[in-house]
């Protein structure tokens, strides 16, 4: 069961039904919670044990240590707790088992220690844990809310990440009932992320899995482009289809999540990438680890800058996996951030220079090359693989495809008619979304209850909707 | 000191830091009036205040101004 398929809207369903029938706030979490961990309950009991227990420990840790004394040694041990079992469920998911210590016929794989939404929901332990130190409020949330905000089904899977405390608030004031606000604007984006997800994502993943699954069967530099242009077009369709859904459920229970996406394809330089990519993320990594570094090297300026970005992006490159591609991922936007903060003032007297709109149509472009190029590290199945991919795109002996521009164009030779048509009715929507994106989330994101407007989103999912994946979103890995 | 002082001489140190004769401080202004203000340079231009005004914010004070006002609130708390 992932978010967008048939039985999670049941299980919305049936959670909404028996949340508007019971009056008592209290009541209500325990459905919310109730129906999480029944959602949870779906991949396997390691995701449950592993969230429920973490969950516990981390709220009667704190609570105990705020009465006592929570002194720098207790933070460190709970948090090395939290990173620990983080990095032991990702590392031993990636190794095979040792069958003298796992037989067979126990039927434990690899798999069966896969815990969803583990990297999302330690970052919250962690904040908790520290702002709890630092003094930055009390731990005076109940259990039942503490873990309810960990593994809330609308956010466990891949976020958005949010403070507990700020969700801790909303749990007081939960709606006694529907408002047309809650109800149109949560189905609304439940189904522009669906669609997103649906219709744009599956039918490019097509695509970018045939380019990456065979890197070395690259012809030439520009399949190489447009493999990795097509990659950063799908990880965000997908994600932010995901988040679309996740906001949406959350609003139907008239629970507001922050937002977690602002426009990313339409940034003008990396740094404005990451303030409008994966936000909620990025927030924590700027609260928790970039401030820390530049405050205790403020004085040093340029060496502030390398430490902190160097810092915040080794430390997001390993909680995005163990790999040498996503530390090399980390690497590359250290250095583009590096090189943007040292010609900041060279940029900003460009864009004086230049006229607005022709700043964004040069460095708009420029931004996406940059990214798809580290997204080459961040989606390759092995770091060799990643390099085979590199090669070819800088191979400009071999920049044009051995086939005429029409036929490398439309790929007819080496796609058949349904892939065809595939990709040109996910570039098809993928295009007409990104040009009206704006004007297409202030629709969705507006309380006005229009019929017509639902079931022409419904239609478009229906008809061109690809739904044979099982739905799995790429950051549920995370 | 009085708010009015402060800000005149925070636009001076403004105005160097980011080599711009042009920037106007208010109460009011925030990074995101200020081009190349964002937190590549904000803890740079944090110490710079610091030492001019030989005082010292702590991490989470940094963290929580929202605008130049914020800044002056705290200045004017701990400058006699």
């Amino acid at each position: 069961m992932t978010p967008g398929t048939i039985n999670y809207f049941y299980l919305v369903a049936a959670a909404l039904v028996l949340f508007y029938a019971i009056k008592q706030n209290n009541i209500k979490q325990w459905i919310l919670l109730a129906a999480s961990i029944v959602f949870l309950s779906f991949f396997g009991v390691a995701s449950v044990i592993v969230c429920i227990s973490l969950s516990v420990l981390n709220y009667y840790f704190a609570k105990h240590a705020h009465r006592t004394d929570f002194n720098f040694t207790k933070l460190a041990l709970i948090n090395t707790i939290n990173i620990g079992i983080l990095f032991l469920l990702r590392f031993i998911v990636e190794i095979d088992l040792n069958p003298k210590l796992f037989p067979a016929e126990l039927g434990i794989t690899q798999k069966s220690f896969f815990a969803l939404g583990i990297g999302f929901y330690s970052l919250q332990n962690i904040a908790f844990q520290i702002d709890v130190f630092k003094k930055r409020y009390k731990p005076d949330i109940s259990l039942m809310a503490y873990t309810l905000g960990n593994v809330f089904f609308a956010r466990l899977a891949s976020g958005p990440i949010h403070n507990i405390n700020t969700f801790q608030k909303q749990l007081v004031n939960l709606p006694i009932k529907f408002t047309e606000e809650n109800i149109t604007v949560g189905i609304q984006r439940i189904l522009l992320g669906s669609i997103k997800k649906f219709v744009v994502a599956e039918r490019l993943a097509v695509d970018v899995n045939q380019y990456f699954a065979h890197p070395f069967d690259l012809l030439s530099s520009c399949d190489a482009l447009f493999a990795c242009i097509f990659y950063t077009v799908e990880l965000y369709f997908d994600f932010s289809g995901y988040i679309d859904i996740a906001i949406g459920s959350a609003k139907l229970f008239g629970i507001q999540f922050s937002e977690n996406f602002n426009m990313p394809l339409r940034a003008k330089s990396i740094s404005e990438w990451w303030r409008r990519w994966h936000i909620t993320l990025i927030n924590w990594f700027t609260q928790y680890i970039y401030y820390p570094i530049s405050y205790r090297y403020k004085s040093k300026r340029n060496l502030a800058i390398v430490l902190s970005i160097g810092g915040t992006f080794l430390v997001s490159a390993v909680w995005h996996g163990l790999g040498l591609t996503y530390l090399f991922w980390g690497l590359i936007h250290v250095f583009y951030l590096v090189l943007e903060a040292f010609s900041k003032k060279n940029l900003a007297a460009l864009e004086q220079k230049l006229k607005p709109r022709l700043y964004a149509a040069l460095f708009i472009p420029i931004t996406i090359l940059l990214v798809s190029f580290s997204n080459i590290f961040f989606r390759a199945n092995n770091i060799y693989e990643a390099f085979g991919i590199v090669h070819t795109l800088f191979d400009w002996n071999h920049f044009w495809p051995p086939l005429s521009f029409k036929d490398w164009l439309l790929h007819g030779e080496r796609w058949d008619v349904r892939e065809l048509f595939n990709f040109r009715l996910a570039a098809f929507v993928a295009v007409l979304y990104l040009v009206f994106e704006q004007k297409c989330l202030g629709i969705v994101n507006e309380n006005k209850y229009s019929i017509f407007r639902i079931v022409f989103m419904l239609l478009i999912l229906i008809l061109l909707g690809v739904f044979d994946s099982g739905g799995r979103f790429l950051y549920m890995e995370f | 000191m009085t708010t009015e002082t402060i800000i005149v001489e925070l636009q001076q140190i403004f105005r160097k830091e980011f080599s711009d004769n042009n920037i106007v401080l208010s109460v009011e202004t925030t990074a995101e009036d200020i081009a190349l203000w964002d937190s590549l340079t904000h803890m740079g231009l944090m110490d710079t205040v610091e030492r001019h005004f030989n005082t010292s914010f702590s991490l989470d004070e940094i963290i929580s101004f929202k605008n130049v006002g914020d800044l002056i609130n705290s200045l004017t708390d701990k400058l006699p």
